[in-house]
């Protein structure tokens, strides 16, 4: 899709060296450096030849131990009718990315299943608290390296079944 | 004439309660009856839909699918099957997307008559529930008599479908859409433009466009804001640039855009675009043909990720599939249309009335199993 | 003041159109029927509305079968069942003991000793009857029940009565069969 050499080519101008380019090209998303996160989220939502004002998913991704983790986002603009993903990689120690909540507020919740599941700190968000498992479970479920413990709160998991191995 | 002041309370709604439709939780702050905050919370029925997934094979993924949203199982799988096939590169035979929309079409009548039958009864018109419950009845017998199942269906495979059309289902359709096609004219009767109904949902709980938008509010939702957005008219997946059909908005007949009465009506008219799809979809499937003829003989898709969205009747409903070229996916997520349109209620039901909260929460026709996982 | 009275009058009509649709249903309350009087009536119901009989279904989703006398323990139901809920014990046997042919013709080559499915783990998915090389884990009823009728009462009392035990083994026959007989033995 062209919209994406379009996005990257307009970043690439406002702010310079922000854009990781691809070792081979492709079409399918854009890869950022986290650091103006925030600054990027709110131009390509009012910038009027993007204006993406629909934040659509916001994915976590663990891509295996040696790799690290990822957040991905999926925006769509309603007015121009064209959506676009954009990835950025984080560390696996202390991972942390500037939160866009206060951007698009759909992102919200969005960015509380991410850090529940991954542990990935949205900095600037104004509460990020667990969002589907409770507020006393202990790590991070979808990273590759978590271990199922054998015990919550004084119950066994996973149940002995009676007649069953 | 001093004025009476009193403290704010909170109030706790949920998880078990019958108009949450679901083990939802609601932490509400009331002044008076001024609602002043709200917030949901959620995960009562988490079942880790996403580490399940990182376990099972492709085709083993499918029954959790549709798990997830439960009142309309058959689009939950169409969009997980359709973005595997995508992944895959795989083109199903012309009869098995006919079945497909045929089915996922009379899955969104069905499910749209469960929110607009539990919309009633949250206002408190208890009769059209249970005539729109007869009517869903019978569109869960022709899934019955196709897969064997009424609400999980397991229907939707990658590259085909598990079982053709059965005897006779044609002339089954044709009845029940004839009979049905009746009996939305007395749903309109008996409860939309019941005077009554009208007070308590008109005028309630507006959502106006940019909120909607800013939120990711999609589905019958928006198009009850007035945004005319629907995937299968806009971004056509399957085979729906074939059919002929209207995306109805809101327009804010009895009340104004975006409130209760909206999203109520969006999805009373949906029914009827769906009636259409069906019967254009009905006269014009091949008669014959092997559903099972492109079923890959392992899903193994090629490394790679995918987005892709579909419209459910709740909303635009994507998967996010990561490959890595094993059997096994390394990530599916569901970015599901309930959980967006909830964490917009607390900005839309601010402001209004504690026995308006419920109907706000109905007419947002939220599923619980697919805002958890 | 006019507007009160139209609300008024808007109610009642609207209310008195609704008890009409009501009342019409009333009395055809028996044809459109759809509820079943359950230890009565039991599901299927071929004079239901839809107008099918229950031979003509694709598949009925019931209590899992097996014809274990079929089956040749090639596990591919195991493997297909996303939850877990089969269990398949197959021993090897000495290359000259007779095991019988399945229906189909097939040569057993296994000893089913164990075939368990736990029904209270079952979430009726219908993926293991698919790969079965000899259709012998099926559902029951519907265009099977020939095979076997339609079972979908089964409640127990207790949880571990819901596992299912179909293979027919004795330990005895498990000692007799794998340890194969000594004439055989010279022979070879």
């Amino acid at each position: 899709m062209i919209i994406n050499q379009k996005v990257s080519d307009i970043l690439e101008v406002k702010f310079p060296g922000v854009v990781i380019l691809p070792d081979e090209p492709h079409n399918d998303f854009i890869q950022i450096h986290p650091e103006k996160w925030k600054e990027i989220a709110k131009f390509i939502k009012t910038d009027s030849e993007l204006k993406f004002d629909s934040c659509q998913c916001i994915t976590g991704v663990d891509l295996g131990i040696e790799d690290g983790l990822e957040v991905r986002y999926n925006f769509h603009s309603m007015q121009l009718k064209h959506k676009i993903e954009i990835r950025i990689a984080v560390e696996r120690k202390n991972p942390s990315i500037p939160s866009i909540e206060q951007v698009w507020r759909g992102a919200n919740w969005l960015e509380r299943e991410v850090y529940d599941m991954y542990g990935i700190r949205f900095k600037g968000h104004r509460d990020l608290r667990r969002m589907l498992l409770p507020d006393d479970w202990k790590g991070w479920p979808l990273r590759k390296d978590y271990k199922t413990p054998n015990i919550y709160n004084g119950m066994k998991i996973p149940k002995v079944r009676k007649g069953w191995d | 004439m001093g004025l009476v002041h009193a403290e704010e309370m909170t109030l706790n709604i949920g998880p078990q309660h019958p108009s949450t439709h679901g083990v939802l939780r609601l932490k509400v702050k009331t002044d008076g009856e001024i609602i002043s905050e709200i917030t949901p919370v959620i995960g009562y029925l988490h079942r880790c839909f996403e580490k399940h997934c990182e376990n099972l094979s492709y085709e083993q993924v499918i029954p959790f699918t549709d798990r997830c949203d439960y009142i309309a199982a058959m689009n939950n799988s169409f969009g997980y099957v359709l973005a595997v096939e995508k992944l895959m590169d795989i083109q199903v035979p012309e009869r098995v997307e006919y079945i497909r929309v045929i089915m996922a079409e009379y899955n969104r009548i069905a499910s749209h008559l469960l929110a607009l039958g539990t919309f009633g009864l949250d206002v408190g018109a208890y009769t059209p529930f249970l005539y729109m419950f007869r009517d869903r009845e019978r569109i869960l017998d022709l899934f019955e008599i196709t897969c064997g199942a009424r609400l999980l269906y397991n229907y939707m495979w990658v590259g085909g479908v598990s079982h053709d059309l059965p005897l006779g289902f044609m002339e089954a359709s044709y009845r029940f859409l004839d009979e049905f096609e009746k009996n939305i004219n007395e749903y309109h009767n008996i409860l939309s433009y019941n005077k009554i109904f009208i007070e308590r949902s008109a005028d309630v709980g507006i959502m106006p466009k940019d909120v909607a938008i800013d939120y990711g509010v999609t589905g019958p939702n928006l198009r009850g804001s007035g945004v005319k957005w629907d995937l299968r008219k806009d971004e056509p997946y399957s085979i729906y640039n074939r059919f002929k059909f209207d995306v109805p908005v809101g327009t804010g007949i009895m009340g104004s855009v975006g409130d209760c009465w909206d999203r109520y009506w969006v999805r009373a008219e949906e029914m009827q675009e769906s009636i259409k799809i069906i019967r254009q979809a009905l006269d014009k499937i091949p008669r014959e043909g092997n559903v099972h003829e492109a079923l890959p003989k392992k899903v193994r898709p090629p490394k790679g990720s995918i987005y892709f969205r579909t419209e459910s009747p709740r909303g635009d409903l994507g998967y996010y599939i990561i490959s890595d070229g094993t059997p096994t996916p390394l990530r599916v997520k569901m970015r599901s249309p309930a959980f967006t349109a909830l964490s917009a209620l607390s900005e839309i039901a601010t402001g209004w009335m504690l026995s308006d909260v419920l109907v706000i929460l109905g007419s947002l026709d939220i599923v619980l199993g697919e805002i958890d996982r | 003041m006019k507007n009160y009275f139209q609300n008024i009058w808007q109610s009642i009509t609207t209310l008195l159109i609704g008890l009409g649709i009501t009342i019409k249903h009333m009395f055809k309350a028996r044809k459109g029927n759809v509820t079943l009087q359950y230890p009565e009536e039991k599901w299927p119901r071929p004079e239901r509305n839809i107008g099918f009989d229950p031979k003509n279904y694709n598949i009925i989703r019931s209590k899992l079968h097996v014809d274990i006398d079929d089956c040749i323990g090639c596990r591919k139901c195991e493997r297909a069942c996303p939850v877990g809920c089969i269990k398949i014990d197959a021993l090897k046997v000495p290359k000259e003991t007779d095991l019988g042919l399945t229906s189909s013709g097939t040569t057993k080559r296994l000893l089913i000793s164990r075939f368990d499915i736990d029904m209270t783990e079952c979430m009726f998915c219908n993926l293991c009857t698919y790969p079965c090389p000899e259709d012998c884990i099926f559902m029951t009823g519907g265009p099977n029940s020939e095979k076997q009728p339609l079972d979908y009462e089964y409640s127990q009392y207790d949880r571990s009565r819901l596992i299912f035990k179909f293979a027919n083994v004795t330990k005895n026959d498990i000692r007799r069969i794998t340890t194969a007989p000594p004439v055989q033995q010279e022979i070879l």
